[in-house]
């Protein structure tokens, strides 16, 4: 079963179809400057068998921009899609699980499009064109917040009027479910127990958002970020965690003007703001310790940054309780063993202790890079959002079959 | 030798006589009314003198007035003079409702108790050098940072703690049961983490403040409601914490008794179903429990677990509780020991002047 898998962003769409059950990657790409035309021409990076190739077309909308690339895939033999699986970005409190796509799920869509405005519509509006173009297709929407649906009440609940949260639908949702379930099965295998017996804290440490998730027994249990990815953790340009008072400060220098303060707290913020030069964290860490002032705001963007990650960690480990493992993934989990050596010193206390050597040459991933008589254990897992919604698609329409 | 002790509230004036020898204060009262002109804080004043007077026919020798926010000017108990007064005025428009009238207060005290040392405790003094990392924030104005809002009470939380760990390195974690609550992480005398923010909203949600909220639910009420930022204001000051998830005036120690009844010490959280209190008792357990291990993970550890403030006695549960559930997370196997510092705000304010070897004198 060929699986197309799409990934709307706001003007970008990333695509890779991937052989179901083998999970052989079969080609992928990403269509960059879809919508109104900017100075850079639209182009699609398309690439099958390692041969990448870059196409210059005009792409007004996303619907436009997946005929593009449906025509890419189209060159190859043996490549037609037999199913799509789409990566969405909300499913608000309505959709607990992923879901193949009807009118009742589209109007349920519609209902939660408020909740992310910038990724939902697109997405929507993609499922829709694809579902008029190609109606034999089946389609699937994976949601990024379903892994969270099992957060419970005292965690999920801010401390708001009743009336008011149910208004406007605040809750914590939690964001990089796909990302942290994931983590969680590969995890589990590596360990060698069922994911429902896995309880862990997973690090999402990507170059641009980040998230820990608090998992027992396979279910999400906490996420950092909450009703937006604005919530938690230090990120690339997004503040996290803020007291609240900041905001209205803000909302009143601004004069109520809410598009500006939306953009420094998601666009000027986090690392960009603490160190004024750059938004990722690597860059950050690899500044030149001169004594000057610029070496010392780097330092303590460092600082701020790991702290924030270090208290959260502490706090979802006291919150499992008694986990198997933290697990690190995504770009900076991954790929930087300097915040994962200072994340895990000093916590002994949680029976967490990471090996130096094995941290700093992890190999090939996944990898366990704790000391031998590490209690907990720290693993570090390559992420691959687009195979989990492969997977969650594949599940979804064979179990439907079965049945 | 008496002190006197003035806290300046909203609405009130509390005061107490505390003597030399004895713990208990010779005399504790409140006016129901906050003076807001010179004349009638002086006129009070002079009431509460005579009131002194009782004992051993003595006017107080040293006078103590709590104040709330001190910026990051006072790092300790300071007397007052002019200078303190001048710097206060620079701090007003950090603290718009509370520094003016407790300068007010604090003027007038040094005319009417001319003959007694006049001092100042702030809140905030405890959190002035806390690290770098705790106290920014990840935008790009450096100048907003983390204070903290009960330091008289994590003070003296540490003081009561010390010398009970035999490395002695104690690591503390201080949690103040006050309306609007706070959780600290101590080593030894030096607070590392702290859950209240810029100001008393962030952290821990207390009576009718919100505490911790995505920051992006602020943009949503002003969007989606075309609210502005007085209403979202009150919204969040006013009608939130403990009120806003019962849907009732509740005290924290109304909801801390849920706690003592509906938490299962062994097993998830929980409240009592059904029941709006044990929603916001299981909202705020957790939240102390997040906070908690937070803490725990700034220090590297913990020994043991102070309890403090005007709910104190109603707390010891949840208290309980949070040192199981740091044992079962600690693979350490050590149970961090719960202490109670059952001394009230007046006391440990009076003990800045009769205690505390550091007075700072401005």
């Amino acid at each position: 079963m060929n699986t197309l898998v799409l990934n709307c962003g706001s003007s970008s769409l990333k695509y890779r179809l991937i052989e179901m059950p083998s999970e052989r990657e079969l080609a992928g790409g990403e269509a960059c400057r879809v919508g109104p035309r900017t100075d850079e021409p639209a182009s699609i990076s398309h690439s099958v068998d390692g041969h990448q190739r870059v196409v210059t077309v005009d792409m007004p909308d996303h619907a436009t921009a997946f005929e593009e690339v449906m025509k890419l895939i189209g060159e190859g033999p043996g490549l037609a899609p037999d199913v799509l699986g789409h990566r969405l970005v909300h499913g608000g409190s309505r959709f607990h699980d992923s879901v193949q796509i009807d009118a009742d799920s589209i109007e349920g869509l519609h209902a939660v499009e408020g909740l992310a405005p910038l990724h939902n519509p697109p997405a929507v509006g993609l499922l829709e064109a694809c579902r008029a173009k190609y109606p034999h297709l089946p389609q699937v929407a994976v949601f990024d917040t379903a892994y969270h649906t099992t957060i419970p009440e005292c965690a999920s609940t801010y401390a708001l009027p009743l009336e008011v949260r149910q208004n406007l639908q605040l809750r914590k949702y939690g964001f990089h479910g796909t990302s942290h379930q994931y983590v969680a099965e590969e995890a589990a295998r590596l360990l060698g127990k069922p994911v429902e017996d896995l309880n862990a804290v997973s690090c999402h440490l990507g170059s641009g958002g980040a998230s820990l998730c608090a998992i027992i027994q396979g279910r999400s249990v906490d996420n950092t970020m909450g009703f937006s990815p604005l919530q938690g953790l230090v990120m690339s340009t997004r503040c996290g965690d803020l007291d609240p008072a900041i905001t209205l400060a803000l909302l009143h220098t601004h004069e109520a003007n809410c598009d500006a303060v939306e953009d420094i707290l998601n666009k000027h913020s986090g690392v960009l703001g603490l160190s004024g030069t750059s938004a990722d964290i690597r860059d950050v860490l690899a500044a030149t310790n001169d004594g000057g002032e610029e070496a010392a705001r780097m330092y303590d963007t460092t600082k701020v940054y790991l702290w924030r990650i270090r208290k959260y960690l502490g706090a979802y480990l006291t919150v499992v309780g008694k986990p198997d493992a933290v697990i690190f993934t995504d770009t900076i989990g991954e790929t930087v063993p300097e915040v994962r050596r200072k994340l895990c010193a000093d916590m002994g206390f949680f029976g967490l202790r990471l090996d130096e050597n094995r941290n700093a040459d992890p190999g090939a991933l996944p990898a366990d890079v704790s000391q031998e008589d590490s209690i907990v254990r720290a693993l570090v897992v390559k992420t691959n959002e687009e195979l989990a919604i492969a997977r969650r698609t594949y599940r979804l329409l064979t179990t439907a079959l079965s049945a | 030798m008496n002190t006197l002790v003035l806290i300046p509230r909203s609405n009130r004036l509390d005061y107490a006589v505390f003597g030399t020898w004895d713990r208990a204060a010779l005399l504790e009262l409140h006016l129901d009314t906050m003076p807001l002109e010179p004349e009638s804080a002086a006129e009070v004043l002079h009431r509460i003198r005579n009131d002194c007077r009782m004992f051993d026919n003595q006017p107080p020798q040293r006078v103590v007035i709590r104040c709330p926010f001190g910026g990051d000017v006072f790092q300790g108990t300071t007397v007052v003079g002019p200078d303190l007064l001048h710097q206060l005025d620079a701090l007003s428009e950090y603290s718009p409702l509370q520094v003016p009238r407790v300068r007010l207060l604090s003027e007038a005290a040094m005319g009417v108790f001319f003959d007694a040392t006049v001092a100042m405790a702030f809140e905030t003094a405890f959190f002035v050098n806390l690290p770098e990392s705790e106290r920014r924030y990840a935008i790009g104005d450096a100048s907003l940072r983390r204070y903290g809002y009960h330091g008289l009470f994590h003070q003296a939380a540490c003081m009561k703690s010390e010398g009970m760990t035999p490395s002695g390195c104690t690591k503390t974690l201080s949690l103040c049961l006050e309306s609007c609550s706070e959780l600290a992480a101590v080593i030894d005398h030096t607070p590392i983490m702290v859950t209240s923010g810029t100001t008393p909203l962030e952290g821990l949600p207390g009576e009718t403040t919100c505490g911790e909220i995505d920051p992006s639910i602020i943009l949503t009420f002003a969007k989606k409601l075309k609210w502005g930022p007085e209403q979202i204001n009150a919204l969040l000051t006013r009608q939130s914490g403990m009120f806003g998830l019962t849907g009732q005036h509740v005290r924290l120690d109304t909801v801390l008794a849920a706690c003592s009844a509906g938490i299962d010490p062994d097993g998830p959280l929980a409240g009592h179903d059904g029941m709006r209190t044990g929603l916001a008792c299981a909202v705020l357990a957790y939240r102390i429990l997040l906070a908690a291990g937070a803490g725990v993970a700034a220090m590297g550890g913990v020994d043991r677990i102070v309890i403090s403030g005007q709910y104190v006695h109603q707390g010891r549960a949840l208290a309980g509780w949070l040192s199981k559930r740091l044992q079962a997370a600690s693979r350490l196997g050590r149970r961090p020991k719960v202490v109670e510092n059952k001394d009230g705000l007046a006391r440990i304010l009076a003990d800045q002047m009769t205690v505390r070897p550091s007075m700072v004198v401005g």
